[in-house]
């Protein structure tokens, strides 16, 4: 059987770089009283700029532990920073008073904590349907 | 200090009825949350071996914080820290030169009237260029602190702030500020320069990076115990270029009054650094710093070299060699290095 050149080269590039077939949901707790979020909204609340969700009650960030690739995947398209720099610049927060994302280190614990904390917003990997949670956006 | 604690305790017991919970989790470099409140610090572990002087071993400093984010109007915050805390010094027995110092550094409530407006009421770090603000071990560039950054100006301001910071505004980030009196339990005379009045002071800051940024400051204090008052002027910024990144803080201070003990109307000082990110985790970094202070005739001058080596995001080694002339201030000449963990 001969397979087509264009699909060993598209197989070849997704197993070079796996991180960009994963597409990611950004999920938030079904209290939240927004529908959509841009990826301008979502660095906001990432780079802790904006710290209340429009409706009221505090929005409580999570983010995957450093390996993941899910975060690479996240932090490359939303947030746009190299990891050192976000380190030093959450590091720096932190100790300005404002907590840094909640790291939370699997798929199902990130769900968990979006389903029982009110105003929380996460991330989980995009080829499972989320249940009892609020879909926020697609990204990339 | 009681009434603080006192104070402190009951804001966070009042809280923790308005405030949802949940199981407490811990992680390095962003300690223990649970529910509304987190609880982190950081622990820096210095070895000091100045040319002329004893080498020593000292936990400078062990320092815990507490926040907690309840509703638009109650977020406080507290951070008490204990300093020089020798552990070995040359010719001595381990501890037994030990005189450590708690320190209450920061005791404050914050008060969001939207997101761009934020009240800040209680005891805080001056914004006078930044690294006062982001003075904590871990998250700056050397050992030894420029004196430019605390010799000139409180590190204190106990009183209220007014802070704007609109995201996509024309408008810098504003920070003003006003001290009615002293300096809620300030720090021991022997760890200060000098203790402070009356301050009023503006810092505006305008972001050009994540990290990047260019501030100006305008100050005016009273010094205590003198018929001396001070208006400072400062400039800060900090640039990233690739692995490179550059910084510096200046500032300008002109002198009234009178005090027998100074030797100019002014007083102003200097600092550059640069650093290389040679990896992910080892970065090489060149300081200079020029002090003009008031009380000598002589002026300062510093040089360093140093390194840094990163293994965690929380967790940082330096070392660094310092050369100094001319007046002797806070900055000796000497090898320096350091353990640092924000916990």
């Amino acid at each position: 059987m001969r397979v087509p050149i264009y699909l060993l080269l598209a197989l070849v590039a997704m197993w070079g770089n796996p991180a960009r077939a994963e597409e990611l949901l950004v999920i938030a707790n079904s209290g939240v009283e927004v529908s959509s979020l841009s990826l301008e909204e979502l660095a906001a609340i990432y780079l802790l700029k904006v710290t209340t969700w429009q409706g009221g009650g505090n929005i409580v960030p999570v983010n995957r532990e450093a390996s993941s690739g899910a975060r690479t995947v996240f932090s490359d398209a939303v947030l746009r920073q190299p990891p050192n720099a976000l380190n030093a610049y959450w590091n720096q927060m932190h100790f300005k008073g404002r907590v840094p994302p909640l790291v939370q280190e699997s798929d199902q614990a990130v769900l968990a904590f979006v389903q029982k904390v009110p105003g929380a917003i996460g991330y989980v990997n995009a080829s499972h349907a989320p249940q009892n949670v609020k879909v926020l956006a697609r990204v990339p | 200090m009681q009434l603080s604690n006192m104070w402190v305790v009951g804001i966070f017991l009042a809280a923790s009825v308005v405030s949802p919970s949940w199981a407490g989790e811990y992680h390095l470099g962003q300690g223990y949350t649970v529910g509304n409140v987190n609880i982190a610090g950081y622990v820096n572990l210095v070895v000091e071996a100045p040319t002329s002087g004893k080498t020593e071993l000292m936990a400078d400093d062990l320092s815990l914080f507490v926040s907690g984010r309840f509703t638009p109007y109650l977020n406080p915050f507290v951070e008490v820290e204990i300093s020089n805390a020798s552990i070995w010094r040359e010719g001595g027995s381990p501890f037994s030169d030990s005189k450590p110092i708690p320190v209450l550094e920061r005791l404050y409530n914050d008060s969001y009237f939207n997101s761009d407006l934020m009240l800040r009421i209680g005891k805080m770090l001056t914004p006078v260029g930044e690294w006062n603000t982001i003075h904590a071990a871990p998250l700056v560039w050397t050992v030894t602190r420029p004196m430019t950054t605390k010799r000139g100006y409180p590190e204190y301001t106990s009183g209220v702030m007014l802070n704007y910071a609109a995201e996509n505004s024309r408008l810098p980030e504003i920070q003003l500020y006003w001290q009615p009196d002293g300096e809620i339990i300030p720090k021991p005379k022997s760890r200060t320069t000098r203790e402070y009045l009356h301050v009023t002071g503006v810092h505006l800051n305008r972001p050009t990076g994540l990290n990047d940024k260019v501030g100006v400051s305008l100050q005016h204090a009273d010094v205590n115990h003198t018929d001396e008052s001070q208006t400072l002027l400062g400039f800060n910024a900090r640039k990233t270029l690739g692995k490179f990144q550059f910084e510096t803080e200046a500032f300008y201070t002109h002198l009234d009054g009178q005090n027998p003990a100074r030797v100019r109307d002014n007083e102003w000082a200097v600092y550059v650094l640069g650093g290389y990110a040679i990896n992910d985790k080892l970065s090489v970094m060149a300081r200079y710093e020029h002090f003009a202070d008031r009380g000598t005739t002589k002026r300062s001058r510093n040089a360093l070299l140093g390194l840094s080596w990163r293994p965690d995001p929380a967790i940082v080694w330096k070392a660094e060699y310092i050369k100094q002339e001319g007046a002797r201030l806070d900055v000796s000449s000497g090898i320096f290095a350091s353990f640092s963990v924000l916990f």
